[in-house]
């Protein structure tokens, strides 16, 4: 459930308790009062009934269910009463928290259809005016019962409409406080985890550059080495420059692993897009085809550093484990269902033998096949943050056929 | 070949100190070499040092106890940089981390910044950028 659902499944919740506390001190009251026929008191009663079966429906979770019928028989109900009791009861203004709703109850996923729906209002207060102003209402009341019921109604509307405004202004302040909190709380956090790496690595590092400093001083003291004092050179060179670059990696490794991110709708297209200009050298070189569709699931529910990182990781991967026998083609999905996310990469690459190698994959420092560059810390990191979010990766292999990776996520995360 | 006459070196580690002074000596970078491990025992060689012996080039250390390389600057900028206003002052660091730079930037009389360790090359680059007139 997203943080929009769990909203809306509160808001409706209270609009449904509403109604029903107007609905049923409403008929109790007519009822013996005498001055109404039992009809329709009765009428009210069933009306009042029917919100509690909306609230056990809601309670669901059949948000969908629950909007419509509010939406749709409000507006009847709301048009009928001013049609029984008359337009002095000003019952019509009802309508005015009808209209709206259609804006809180549906995703923006629906577009124009909330806007149809509240438009739908307008042609329902004509056809209302219109029939107030030709016929008496169907039930007669005693003109102090009309003004009581006129001003109750408009003491309805007003209360109403300051709720709605305070609903989105103090809440709207409310949760943005607390958003701005949070994100405090992590910037702070990752810049103590800047500073942490960065003391940690120091002493590590320091010592490094010296030995590069002093393995230099000794090659221009060393006049004419042989053969045997050049490979032992050779061999420290090596290492030296081995050591740094690993410093380097654990460096990336600790700020990606440890990385705590705002959880927020982070839109994969533009993610790629950063993707791809990135690995733009590669794709062009290696004549890589990459095939891109994000329209089951355009956006998912993460950290942006999080996601940039898997996909960065596992295209990267596809160009570099590419087979040298056919051109390499990528392809990026996305898909989702109720309860997951899921985010695949598969490649026409080199192939992953996962009966001896399937365990090794994700280890720190393990690379399975030994022609490319590259540190083999790229999967333990994005498996470590999937993981840590609840989430898995799943591979799935053959041999000289290809690879296909898949970050699967479930829906809820709340940060 | 040009040089500069005295190098000041600004860094705890001895053994740091030691590979910088021996590069210098061996490339005849500079006539003497002189040394601090901190920031605030480079303040008090630049407060007491004769003339002839006031560095032309000095190579700094960001990370030192006491008084560290950020440090040094403040107090630099405030006392010695109107009379030092040919002095060569490069940051030295184990990383390249973008905070330090920027934070190395602000100062005016930082005029390069780069990452141990000092080697040939960097030395040569130093000759060929300041010393070759």
């Amino acid at each position: 459930m997203s943080l929009w659902e769990q909203k809306r499944g509160v808001l409706l919740n209270k609009i449904v308790w509403y109604f029903l506390l107007i609905g049923i001190p409403t008929s109790i009251t007519l009822w013996y009062m005498d001055a109404v026929p039992n009809e329709f008191a009765v009428y009210i009663g069933a009306l009042a009934l029917s919100y509690i079966g909306l609230l056990i429906l809601n309670s669901k979770g059949h948000f969908t269910i629950t909007a419509l019928y509010i939406v749709f028989a409000g507006d009847l109900a709301t048009c009928s009463t001013p049609i029984l009791l008359g337009p002095d009861t000003n019952a019509q203004f009802l309508l005015l928290l009808i209209a709206g709703l259609p804006f809180l109850l549906f995703h923006k996923n629906w577009g124009k259809r909330r806007l149809l729906m509240a438009l739908m209002v307008f042609p329902m207060w004509v056809a209302v005016e219109w029939y107030c102003h030709s016929y008496e209402p169907m039930v007669i009341l005693e003109p102090w019962v009309i003004e009581v019921i006129g001003y109750f109604y408009g003491a309805v509307v007003i209360g109403f409409s300051i709720y709605i405004f305070y609903h989105f202004t103090v809440q709207n302040e409310r949760y943005a406080k607390k958003i701005k909190e949070q994100r405090n709380l992590l910037d702070d956090k990752n810049k103590r985890l800047e500073q942490f790496s960065y003391m940690a690595t120091h002493d590590l590092k320091t010592p490094i550059a010296n030995i590069e400093g002093f393995f230099e001083l000794l090659g221009m003291d060393l006049e004419d080495p042989n053969q045997e004092v050049q490979e032992s050179l050779d061999g420290i060179a090596k290492s030296i420059s081995q050591a740094k670059s690993t410093i380097h990696d654990l460096i990336g490794v600790i700020k990606m692993v440890s990385l705590v991110e705002q959880v927020e709708e982070v839109a994969l297209e533009e993610v790629m897009k950063g993707v791809s200009d990135g690995l733009s050298l590669q794709i062009e070189e290696h004549q890589v085809h990459i095939d891109v569709d994000f329209t089951d699931c355009p956006s998912i529910n993460f950290g942006k550093v999080g996601t940039r990182s898997i996909l960065q990781n596992l295209v990267s991967n596809a160009i570099k484990y590419r087979s040298p026998d056919r051109k390499p083609h990528i392809q990026i999905r996305s898909e989702t269902n109720d309860q997951q996310v899921i985010l695949s990469v598969s490649d026409n690459g080199l192939g992953i033998d996962m009966d001896t190698d399937g365990k090794k994959l994700f280890g720190m420092f393990k690379r399975i096949h030994t022609n490319a560059e590259g540190s083999g810390m790229g999967l333990y990191v994005i498996k470590s943050m999937v993981e840590d979010r609840g989430g898995r990766i799943e591979v799935n292999s053959e041999l000289g056929k290809g690879s296909k990776f898949s970050v699967i996520l479930p829906r809820i995360i709340i940060s | 070949m040009k040089k500069f006459n005295t190098t000041l070196l600004i860094d705890d580690d001895p053994v740091t100190n030691m590979l910088n002074s021996r590069l210098i000596q061996k490339l005849d970078l500079s006539n003497h070499v002189e040394i601090a491990t901190n920031g605030q025992e480079a303040v008090d060689y630049l407060r007491n040092c004769t003339d002839d012996k006031r560095p032309n080039l000095i190579l700094l250390d960001i990370n030192m106890p006491v008084m560290n390389g950020f440090e040094f600057m403040e107090m630099y900028e405030k006392e010695f940089a109107e009379d030092n206003e040919c002095v060569i002052l490069m940051m030295l660091t184990t990383s390249a981390n973008s905070a330090d730079l920027e934070k190395a930037r602000a100062y005016n009389q930082v005029t390069e910044f780069m990452s141990k360790p000092l080697n040939k090359a960097k030395i040569e680059l130093i000759r060929e950028k300041y010393l070759s007139e």
